[in-house]
C-alpha cells in the first residue's frame, strides 16, 4: 500500500484508497482502517461465482465487476476492494463505478441493509426518498438542503441497526449527482461544476456544509412513483407492502442472491418497516413534474 | 420457441393491441385482461431490466456504452428464459459499429413486425403527443435521426431507441438478416381479424384454438379497450395525450391531413407504401 494513500470517510467506513476520493472527506487520526481501496490486476473468472450478470459475477463474498473501457473491479469480503484500471480511464470514471455498485456491493457484504434512496434530516431524524433510477431522488434532497435541511445521502443509503434498537441512516459522502433538468428546476448553474464523466452532461454537486455527519434514525421513508396523471397524491403503504417496497428498492438487489447470510438484510428491513412510517409519492411525469409543489407536499405530511 | 419473440413495430402501429390481443390468448380466461397489466413488457429499451441485467447504471453509461451492452444483455435474457419471452420493441433493427446487431439474431426466436399506413401513424403520432402539428411529425418520420430517449438534459426514463425514418424502419426489420419475421398489418387486423390474428398466433409459436383465437380477439376489440381506459386510465399513455385508445380506426387521415402532407409522406415512403399494399401499381392510395 502506498504510503500517500489517503483515508477517508464514508457510509461511516474508514476507507484506505490508492486512488484519491476527493468527493469523500478525508480523515486522520489512528482507527483502523474498515476499507482498503487498491490497484491491482483482477482475474477474468471469479471463482465460487453463483450468479453471473452480463458485467458481474458474484460470489458468496466476492464480486467482480467490469464496466468496459474503465476498469473492472473486484470486491471482497466486505473488506477490499481492487481496481484493475483500463490504460485510456479518467480518475472520474473509475471513481462513479467505485462509489456506486461497487462500494454497494461492500455494503452488502458487510451485513448492511443498502437502499436506492436519498436521504436528509429532519429534526433529528433522517427522512429517506426511495425509487428508481432517475426518479428524482437526488434532486428531491438538494431541494430539502436549500431549504435548509442537511442531506445525509445521494444515491445509496446504508441502513445500520443503533441506540434504542433504532434503525439509522448513515451519511454517505457529500456529494449530489444532478441532471441539467435538474439543476434548472432548482435554479443552480452548471457553469463551473464538474461533470462525473467528461462524455456526460450529469453534473457533481459537493455538498460541503450542507452535509450531516452523524447517523440519524428513520423517521420516514417516501417511495417516488411518477405517473401520467396531474395530480400529486401521497397514501401511506401499510402491512406487507411495506417490506416489498423495502425489498424492491435494495440497491442493486440481485448482487444480494450470492451474498452468505442475506437474511440478515431482511432482518434489517423487517425492523425498518415495523418501526418507520413509508409513504407513496405518485407524482405527475417529466413534463408536468413541478418541484416546489412536491416538496411542500412532503412538508405537510411530515407536519402532519 | 426458445429466446425471445420480439413484437417490433414503428410507434403507433398496432403493438399495444396485439399485446392485449396476446395476453388475452395466454390468459384464455372468462373475462377481458386488464390492460394495465399486459403481456409483453417490459419494452426491450426498459431501463430497469437493463440495469440489473449488467450490475450498473445505464444513467452513467453514454448512449454508445449502452448500444454496445445491449446485444450481450438480451442474450442474457434469452438464456435465462425458462419459457418464451414475448417482448415489445420500438427500435428500428440497427447495427453497432463493431458489425453486432443491436437485437442479435441468436436471441431472437421469432419478430412480429406491425406495420401500419404511415398517413394513419403520422395522425396517431401527432395526437399521442398531445398535439395536431401534422407537419413536424411528418418531418420527424422522414428523418433517420429520430429517436425515442435521446436526450441529455436528463435520465429518460427509457434507454434511447434509433427510430430511423418510418421507411428505413419498416425495411430494418421486414429484411432482418438471419431472423425470422412475419410482417402483420393494422388494416389486416382490422378488416380480417380472425386470419391475420390467427397466422399471427402461430407463427409466434401460439397453439392453434380456433374458440381461444376467437375469444382473445373479442377480448381485445377497440371499445373494451376504449373502455378500459376511461375507467382505469392507460399506464403507457403519455401525459400530454388526451387519450391513448382514440380511434383504432383506418383512414383518419383523410379528416385531419391536406393534400399537400400526404403528398408529402407518399414522396417520402411511396416505395416502402408500395411494397406493403398502401398504393398500388397505379400509385392511389388503398386506405
Amino acid at each position: 500500500m502506498s504510503e500517500s494513500a489517503r483515508v477517508h470517510m464514508g457510509f461511516g467506513l474508514r476507507m484506505r484508497s490508492e486512488l484519491d476520493l476527493p468527493e469523500l472527506t478525508a480523515t486522520t487520526g489512528a482507527e483502523p482502517v474498515d476499507v482498503e481501496i487498491v490497484y491491482g490486476q483482477v482475474p477474468a473468472e471469479l471463482p465460487g461465482t453463483l450468479k453471473r450478470g452480463v458485467r458481474f459475477q458474484a460470489a458468496a463474498d466476492a464480486l467482480r465487476l467490469q464496466v468496459d473501457g474503465v476498469a473492472t473491479y473486484l470486491v471482497e469480503q466486505g473488506r477490499r476492494i481492487t481496481i484493475d484500471r483500463a490504460a485510456q480511464a479518467d480518475d472520474e470514471d473509475v471513481r462513479v463505478f467505485l462509489l456506486g455498485s461497487a462500494i454497494g456491493a461492500l455494503l452488502h457484504q458487510r451485513g448492511d441493509l443498502v437502499l436506492h434512496a436519498s436521504a436528509i434530516e429532519w429534526d433529528g431524524e433522517a427522512v429517506v426518498f426511495l425509487g428508481r433510477s432517475g426518479v428524482g431522488k437526488s434532486t428531491l434532497a438538494t431541494a430539502f438542503r436549500q431549504r435548509g435541511r442537511a442531506v445525509l445521502t445521494d444515491d445509496l443509503c446504508v441502513v445500520r441497526p443503533g441506540a434504542g434498537g433504532r434503525m439509522f441512516a448513515e451519511p454517505g459522502f457529500p456529494q449530489a449527482k444532478l441532471w441539467l433538468d435538474s439543476l434548472r428546476q432548482l435554479e443552480i448553474s452548471p457553469d463551473g461544476l464538474r461533470r462525473i464523466r467528461n462524455k456526460l452532461e450529469k453534473r457533481a454537486v459537493p455538498l460541503g456544509t450542507e452535509f450531516a455527519t452523524a447517523p440519524r434514525p428513520i423517521r420516514k421513508l417516501f417511495v417516488l412513483r411518477p405517473h401520467n396523471k396531474p395530480d400529486l397524491s401521497i397514501e401511506p403503504v401499510l402491512g406487507p407492502a411495506k417490506f416489498a417496497v423495502l425489498k424492491n428498492q435494495t440497491y442493486r438487489f440481485g448482487f444480494l442472491a450470492a451474498v452468505e447470510g442475506k437474511t440478515g438484510h431482511f432482518q434489517h428491513a423487517l425492523r425498518l418497516a415495523q418501526q418507520a412510517g413509508l409513504a407513496a409519492v405518485e407524482r405527475p411525469d417529466r413534463s408536468e413534474f413541478k418541484l416546489p409543489e412536491l416538496v411542500a407536499a412532503i412538508e405537510a405530511d411530515l407536519r402532519a | 420457441m426458445k429466446g425471445i419473440v420480439w413484437l417490433a413495430s414503428y410507434p403507433k402501429s398496432g403493438n399495444t393491441w396485439f399485446r392485449t390481443f396476446l395476453t388475452n390468448f395466454l390468459r384464455n380466461a372468462d373475462t377481458p385482461a386488464q390492460i394495465n397489466a399486459l403481456d409483453g413488457g417490459p419494452i426491450a429499451s426498459a431501463r430497469g431490466v437493463f440495469d440489473e441485467v449488467l450490475g450498473y447504471d445505464s444513467g452513467e453509461l453514454t448512449f454508445e456504452e449502452i448500444d454496445a451492452l445491449r446485444p450481450e444483455v438480451y442474450l442474457h435474457q434469452a438464456r435465462e428464459a425458462k419459457e418464451t419471452l414475448y417482448c415489445k420493441v420500438h427500435d428500428a433493427y440497427t447495427f453497432l459499429p463493431d458489425g453486432r446487431a443491436l437485437i442479435p439474431a441468436e436471441a431472437t426466436a421469432a419478430a412480429l413486425y406491425f406495420v401500419r399506413n404511415p398517413l394513419d401513424v403520422a395522425v396517431s403520432f401527432a395526437h399521442h403527443g398531445g398535439h395536431d402539428r401534422f407537419d413536424r411529425v411528418i418531418r420527424q418520420m422522414a428523418r433517420d435521426e429520430n429517436s425515442f430517449c435521446e436526450t441529455d438534459a436528463t435520465e429518460a426514463n427509457q434507454l434511447r431507441q434509433k427510430l430511423l425514418s418510418w421507411s428505413n424502419h419498416v425495411r430494418s426489420w421486414a429484411d432482418a438478416p438471419g431472423v425470422r419475421v412475419h410482417v402483420v398489418r393494422y388494416e389486416d387486423m382490422k378488416l380480417r381479424s380472425e386470419e391475420t390474428f390467427g397466422a399471427a398466433a402461430r407463427f409466434a409459436g401460439l397453439p392453434d384454438d380456433p374458440t381461444r383465437l376467437k375469444k382473445a380477439i373479442e377480448f381485445s376489440r377497440f371499445e373494451e379497450l376504449r373502455a378500459q381506459e376511461e375507467k382505469t386510465g392507460f399506464a403507457e399513455k403519455m401525459a400530454r395525450a388526451k387519450s391513448f385508445f382514440r380511434k383504432g380506426e383506418i383512414g383518419s387521415w383523410r379528416e385531419a391531413l391536406t393534400p399537400q402532407q400526404v403528398a408529402q409522406v407518399v414522396a417520402d415512403h411511396g416505395d416502402v407504401m408500395r411494397r406493403f399494399g398502401y398504393l398500388d401499381a397505379n400509385g392511389e392510395l388503398v386506405f
